[in-house]
């Protein structure tokens, strides 16, 4: 019954699912590296992706960096294939500029409410020309450089920023205009002023206010008032600005084409601002002013100014110029009556005195149809504003009569930005809008029309009280005072000079709602704000900069081009000082984690500030040197050995500037305790990584808990989950972290949607579309060849505009150009662009390696109609200018003579179809413990068959040692469901006691002899489409230390099965907590075959277990002594917090020197260890009962694994990654993925992500059904061939047969893989190897 | 004299190119006479690749292949060893000096490698002086 009772209820649940559930998209928040390695591994897994980030351009902090550790490769290279991949996939969709603001729904169909901030810049029709920036006269500080440059306020993010297009800087409000009766645009006439436009100055302040000339002397000036410089020192004298501006000679006007009759009745300030406005707008204006004179209220005060009449006149005929008709001595009784004599519109303006029966209030209203009365304003600038307002209102009105006002081009550039904040303020109906300002506080009642004379300012004092500024300063100094604080100033320069017309300063925030499965978070990092730390000095020593700030600076497309300057005087630098841990270990601060990046990225700045200027010598000033990553050990001891990076282990107390030479004096106390003190002429913060507000506050709104340092923190078991189901974590977001790590979660976080959403994989997808190939089989050859400066990477050394010229003239060639980034979007456009209008057939890119882009100079010739094959890459950075730097002139030499090989081989280069082969959607993991498993249960659980092989008898691994963990994990539970959970899986066939003996085949067709042992044996044959590596990797088996001939001597993990079984034994008697004879003086001995010559890296788990094991000693008997001596404590990341804890827990670290190892001996009945430590020259004697050795990880045994996979590994006997950032978990062969400790040593977590993350990118290969062959495939002539069969014979894939029949010799282009080695052994001549053919190789030859 | 030996190199794409291209990384220098050609594999290369330059007057050959038992391609580099071993024969038998011709097994961890046997092999040439077939046919 109950089973029955069962079914039917899942039946009834599954009926009521919501048609297409669930929803094949997913949200991935955050365009950084972790977020475009989510985007892109859902997408090419058959799920649509939306990718939004706050910022205009998708990136990153990535995209901030120079170059990145532990390889020293450019960041920009290995960002901008990435930023190139997610803006040309079809199935992410870019979206910038934009927040998640809430999340309703279920895991599987989630709807999400995005809310995407103009970007006033129409992305489509922005061509990134650049046209717009030296129009605006805007200066902000530029985010992106720290602060060390000034960009405008229409801005590109960065030069290879995606999407390729401009944004402007601009807040809802500038405080000065919005304050404005008159809507005086005062920070543009500052910029403009700032940047000697006077002329432009004076046009933008005629349009705001006609009347400049009296306005300034009775205003009590409010966007003064409202000016946030006077929160600094004092206010930018705006109103004074505004008079220098009007003492301007006016620029010549030419009356616009007349079009809509309009009236104006009324001649004062309003009516003739109106008048104005509306001749502006294109429209014919007669104004009808019952005085002998225009002018109205303004004629007295002009007039109480004294001799200021004629100015008057002026001002007034500056608007008859527009085209404007004023008729005096004219009264009209029946303003509606004009109606009927021809005019579209009327505007009543009479002021004061007149009675229209419009009602009370300031706005202007319009009766009837077509005209608006004016209410009387209580002062000159209100009444101008008043005139604004009623001409926006007449605008409107006829817009909507007749759709335009006069020349539509008139009013467009007019309007688009006069009028556009009201626009978005204002909710639709016109007796609402403002022209230019929100919503107007009643003006204080102080004008001249209600109380009579207007205070008037002395001509030495301000109103406020301050100084009047010198009048000879105010274009430039004071001009320059103001802040810019709103961004964008609105005075319409960028609309003018943008051709495709894409600026438009209309455009209005908009709200998108998503519907999608899952959500990632990979909102990324902030720096720490190294104000907080206030003793080093960040922000009032300019000689101080922060590391992100250093990082631009060395950077080719920095604030100085990757020139090392002193902000103080523009010196070069060559004392550095480097202080680790600014805003990192800091709990004062808040910080009380590891931000575990900072000591890898000083010792990279430190390098190549010294490459880039060998006078540099850098000074390191840290606590615990941390490289645990792959290779990152190398890396800090190859700065200090061989860079001469000098290193000082102390805590730096203060920071003070010299006065006069602004050197910088750092304070420290030295490792042996003394004070010391040394000058420095450059100080670099190692700022850590913090989480964004932006990003608290959205996992706040979505219901995501996050921690005290608003990391999502997951569990230790998943790390990529979130306390949200559906809603998944991946980089900075879920803690500090470098990039391949956050990567990896990028890839695990798409596995893990991808297991939720895996039912709707390729519902949502769109297929992407090529222009049809063009045949240029009967073309002569049309060669373009495109040569890039890689920022100063190339074009520091090698002459780029001499290399390209030389191409020019070589044969065959039609054009030949330099780009400084060829890589960049707009280049790969200007390709395609090129390769259509000039008629192009074969492209040469001299660049970096074809190794990285040769697939993206292939695809963008695919995308311009060209057979990919028809693209060719030269390498002429790692190749040629990074190694030959001292060289410019052999450099370019060689450059030149590479790119003439490359073009004798392009015009030889013939289009390759591609076949398309099936993939077997089945993975072989081999390994079965935590990485393999948890691969294997990542992809069965997404619905793909695994075969998973352990050539042990149990699976587990090295999980099976672990008795506990620090966050919370208990790893023998761990073990058993996973275990439980792959052994009962229906996906997931599982052989232990197996070893994998031979590998054949392809990617997407694999091939793997097994050999079963245990009590069946035999061999079997796995045929799969991918493979993971997942083989770990075995403890250091220590010696010397007594080890193995004292009991007493032990390795970390025979401790913790120790304390785990104390800990057992004392909860079954009940008596938890309680000491029970177990050690009392415990002696840890870190590094203990790691960091050694012979394993030059760190064991990355020692340190952790340490802190583990000490803790529980601490916790299973509160008196037990225990000592750790240490070369480093290396607790990265959060575990930083543990090792606090030992700390306070009385656990006592000490610091031994790699030169000095401690020594353990006997003494009596117990044993003693003795050690020089914390720089103390006598060595120390520890009594102890327990000496625990930390060990290393060791490589596994894998040198004939590795040969029969043919796999690379490491010196050090780890698997090699195809790139250690790019793709930390592929290989360079197809279909095979790495993770676990056969990459590396790493923790549980690490682990985790690591193999969930190859699972996904296994994924994107077995998702996708077929792959198409590399095109490098062996063909046959077969007139040529004799059918000798020296190929089959060569051939190591068994690609190669003989046809009996025919007696040729045939290819299956399956099977082939390109070696070439058939085509060599042809005596005949009859084997191509497709583009490496005989006839291309000897062309390059004789160059 | 004082010369600067040519070389023409040819690499294979999967170690021998890739370490090139770290000693590029690690901004290791080395002498800039060098053309490296790419190869899929150094089993590829024909020997006329190696014959042909050196009749035109290039000072050396450099065939770089991954290490015995890595290739790629199971077994290209055992194929482009005997194929070495017959230019050099030939090359003897023509009175070439067969040591103008080098094969060298270099990883894609090996940069530094890469960039010590290009030295290397520049400082063998020269003291070897410049191919005898230089002046005759070579421009």
């Amino acid at each position: 019954m109950g089973i029955w009772m069962g079914a039917n209820l899942s039946d009834g649940g599954d009926s009521n699912l919501p048609a297409g559930f669930p929803t094949g998209a997913v949200l991935v928040v955050g365009g950084g590296v972790a977020g475009m390695q989510a985007a892109l591994d859902l997408a090419n897994g058959g799920f649509r992706v939306y990718l939004i980030d706050r910022a205009p351009a998708i990136g990153g902090t990535a995209a901030r960096l120079d170059k990145i550790f532990p390889t020293n490769d450019c960041a920009m290279c290995m960002l901008s294939p990435r930023l190139a991949e997610c803006s040309r996939h079809r199935d992410v969709e870019i979206i910038t500029g934009a927040e998640l603001i809430d999340l309703a729904g279920e895991p599987g169909c989630f709807t999400a409410r995005v809310r995407q901030r103009a970007r006033y810049v129409d992305l489509d029709r922005c061509t990134a020309c650049g046209d717009c920036v030296p129009a605006c006269p805007v200066r902000r500080p530029d985010a992106f450089n720290g602060e060390l440059s000034e960009r405008r306020a229409i801005y590109k993010l960065y030069p290879q920023g995606t999407p390729n297009a401009f944004a402007v800087e601009r807040t809802d409000t500038l405080p000065c205009h919005s304050a404005c009766p008159a809507g005086v645009r005062g920070s543009a006439l500052a910029a403009l002023s700032r940047e000697r436009r006077l002329d432009d100055a004076r046009r933008l302040l005629e349009q705001d206010n006609p009347f400049p000339g009296v306005c300034v002397h009775v205003c009590d000036r409010p966007c003064e008032a409202a000016c946030p410089r006077g929160a600094i020192d004092r206010p930018v004298a705006l109103a004074d600005l505004v008079g220098f501006v009007a003492e301007q000679a006016t620029s010549p006007t030419t009356p616009l084409r007349a079009g809509v009759r309009v009236a104006v009745v009324g001649a004062g300030p309003a009516g003739l601002t109106a008048a104005a406005d509306l001749a502006r707008l294109g429209s014919a204006v007669t104004v009808l002013e019952a005085a002998p004179a225009a002018g109205g209220a303004l004629r007295p005060l002009y007039a109480e100014r004294g001799a200021a009449s004629d100015r008057l006149d002026r001002e007034i005929a500056a608007i008859s110029r527009l085209g404007v008709e004023i008729r005096v001595d004219c009264p009209v009784q029946a303003p509606e009556a004009l109606l009927g004599q021809g005019y579209a519109a009327v505007v009543v303006a009479t002021g004061p005195g007149a009675s229209d029966g419009a009602g009370s209030g300031n706005e202007p209203r319009t009766v009837g149809r077509g005209i608006c009365w004016v209410e009387p304003a209580p002062t000159v600038a209100a009444a101008i504003g008043a005139g604004h307002r009623a001409a926006e209102t007449i605008r409107r009105f006829l817009a909507e009569e007749r759709g335009a006002l006069g020349s539509g081009d008139a009013e467009r550039s007019f309007l688009r930005f006069r009028f556009a904040p009201s626009d978005r303020a204002e909710g639709g109906e016109g007796a609402r809008l403002v022209p230019a300002t929100p919503a107007l506080a009643p003006t204080p009642a102080t004008s001249a029309s209600t109380l009579g004379t207007p205070p008037v300012p002395s001509a030495e004092s301000r109103p406020d009280g301050g100084p009047r500024p010198d009048p000879a300063l105010l274009g430039s100094a004071e001009a320059s005072r103001c802040l810019s604080c709103g961004g964008c100033a609105e005075c319409g320069a960028c609309l003018e000079v943008c051709q495709p017309g894409a600026v438009d300063l209309a455009m209005a925030d908009r709200e998108l709602t998503l519907e999608v499965g899952a959500v990632v978070l990979a909102m990324g990092i902030e720096p720490f704000d190294a104000r907080l730390k206030g003793e080093y000095g960040f922000g009032r020593y300019p000689n101080v900069l922060t590391s992100l700030q250093f990082e631009r600076m060395l950077s080719a497309s920095g604030p100085s081009g990757g020139k090392l300057f002193r902000p103080s005087n523009g010196a070069a630098p060559r004392r550095i000082a480097f202080l680790q841990c600014v805003g990192s270990r800091d709990v004062a601060c808040g910080r009380g984690y590891c931000s575990e990046i900072c000591c890898m990225f000083v010792a990279e700045e430190a390098v190549i500030a010294r490459e880039h200027d060998p006078a540099v010598q850098p000074t390191v000033f840290y606590l615990d040197l941390r490289a645990t990553g792959k290779g990152f050990e190398r890396h800090v001891v190859a700065a200090e050995r061989d860079h001469r990076v000098r290193y000082v282990r102390s805590m730096v107390s203060t920071v003070r500037e010299v006065p006069g030479s602004r050197d910088l004096r750092v304070r420290y106390v030295s490792e042996d305790g003394r004070p010391a003190e040394e000058e420095f002429d450059l100080v670099v913060l190692a700022v850590g990584l913090g989480t964004p507000d932006s990003a608290q506050e959205l996992c706040h709104r979505i219901g995501v808990e996050v921690d005290p340092y608003g990391f999502t923190r997951p569990s230790a078991g998943s790390p990529v989950t979130t306390s949200r189901p559906g809603v998944f974590a991946a980089g900075c977001a879920a803690g500090p972290k470098d990039i391949p790590a956050a990567m990896v979660e990028g890839s695990a976080a798409a596995a893990e949607a991808a297991r939720l959403l895996g039912a709707a994989r390729g519902t949502l997808t769109r297929r992407k579309e090529y222009p049809p190939e063009r045949d240029v089989a009967d073309e002569p050859p049309r060669i373009g060849v495109f040569v890039c400066r890689c920022g100063i990477n190339i074009g520091g050394v090698v002459d780029v505009p001499a290399v390209a010229a030389f191409a020019r003239q070589l044969p065959d060639v039609a054009h030949a150009e330099e780009n400084l980034y060829t890589c960049s979007q707009d280049t790969l456009r200007r390709i395609r662009e090129q390769i259509e209008e000039l008629g192009l057939n074969r492209v040469v890119v001299a660049a970096c390696t074809p190794r990285t882009h040769e697939p993206l100079y292939r695809e963008t010739a695919r995308e311009a109609g060209l057979n990919p094959f028809l693209a060719e890459m030269v390498n002429i950075r790692e190749q040629d200018s990074w190694v030959h730097r001292s060289e410019p002139v052999a450099a370019t030499l060689k450059a030149q003579e590479l790119v003439a090989m490359a073009v004798a081989r392009a015009r030889l280069l013939q289009p390759i179809a591609r076949q398309r082969f099936d993939v077997v959607a089945e993975a072989l993991v081999v390994g079965g413990g935590l990485a393999g498993m948890t691969a294997a249960l990542a992809l069965a659980n997404q619905g793909f068959a695994v075969c998973l092989v352990e050539r042990e008898a149990a699976l587990g691994g090295h999980l099976r040692r672990l008795r506990y963990e620090l966050d919370g994990c208990d790893p023998p539970a761990m073990l058993a469901s996973l275990a439980a959970c792959v052994l009962g899986h229906q996906k997931i066939r599982t052989f232990t006691r197996a070893t994998i003996q031979q590998l054949g085949g392809r990617v997407g067709r694999f091939s793997a002899l097994v050999r079963l042992g245990g009590e069946s044996p035999g061999d079997l044959v796995v045929t799969h489409g991918a493979l993971i590596v997942a083989v770990g990797a075995r403890a250091v088996q220590p010696s010397g230390y007594l080890y193995g001939e004292d009991p007493r001597v032990v390795t970390q993990t025979e401790l913790e099965v120790e304390l785990a079984a104390i800990e057992h034994g004392a909860v079954a008697e009940g008596r938890a907590g309680a000491p029970d004879g177990g050690p009392e003086r415990v002696v840890m001995i870190q590094c203990v075959g790691s960091r050694t010559p012979e394993r030059p890296y760190c064991g990355k788990v020692c340190c952790r277990q340490a802190v583990k094991n000490a803790l529980k000693l601490k916790a299973l008997r509160p008196d037990a002594e225990v000592y750790v001596l240490h070369r480093d404590v290396r607790t990265t990341g959060v575990l930083e917090e543990h090792f606090r804890r030992a700390r306070e827990a009385g656990v006592h670290f000490l610091r031994y020197e790699p030169g000095r190892p401690p020594e353990v001996r006997r003494k009596g009945a117990g044993l003693e260890v003795v050690a020089a430590v914390d720089g103390r020259a006598e060595a120390l004697p520890l009594a102890a009962d327990r000496v625990v050795l930390s060990v290393g990880v060791a490589a596994g045994d894998h040198a004939d694994l590795a040969a029969r996979l043919k796999l690379p590994l490491t010196e050090d006997g780890f698997f090699l990654e195809a790139h250690p950032k790019l793709r930390p978990i592929d290989f360079a062969a197809d279909g095979v993925f790495l993770c676990g400790l056969a990459h590396s040593p790493q923790t549980i977590p690490d682990v985790i992500a690591q193999a969930t993350g190859a699972a996904a990118r296994a994924a994107t290969l077995l998702s996708q059904g077929a792959v198409e062959s590399s095109g490098i495939v062996a063909v046959v002539d077969d007139r040529r061939c004799t059918g000798c069969g020296l190929c089959v014979a060569v051939c190591a894939y068994e690609a190669r047969r003989l046809d009996e029949e025919r007696r040729v010799a045939v290819v299956e282009e399956v099977l082939c893989q390109g070696c070439g080695a058939c085509a060599v052994a042809c005596p005949s001549g009859a084997t191509r190897q497709l583009t490496l053919e005989r006839r291309q190789v000897l062309a390059m030859l004789e160059v | 004299m004082d010369f600067e030996p040519r070389i023409v190199a040819f690499l294979c794409s999967w170690c021998s190119y890739t370490g090139a291209d770290l000693a590029g990384t690690s901004r290791l220098q080395y002498p800039s006479s060098v053309r490296v050609i790419r190869m899929m594999c150094s089993g590829a290369v024909d020997p006329v690749y190696v014959l042909k330059p050196l009749l035109e007057g290039a000072d050396g050959v450099l065939i770089g292949g991954c290490h015995p038992g890595d290739c790629h391609y199971q077994s290209g580099n055992y194929k482009a060893r005997r194929r070495v071993a017959a230019v050099k024969a030939i090359l003897e038998e023509v009175g070439l000096d067969p040591d103008r011709v080098w094969l060298r097994w270099i990883s894609a961890s090996e940069g530094r490698l890469f960039a010590e046997t290009v030295r290397e092999m520049v400082d063998a040439l020269k003291a070897k002086g410049p191919s005898p077939l230089k002046g005759e046919w070579a421009t």
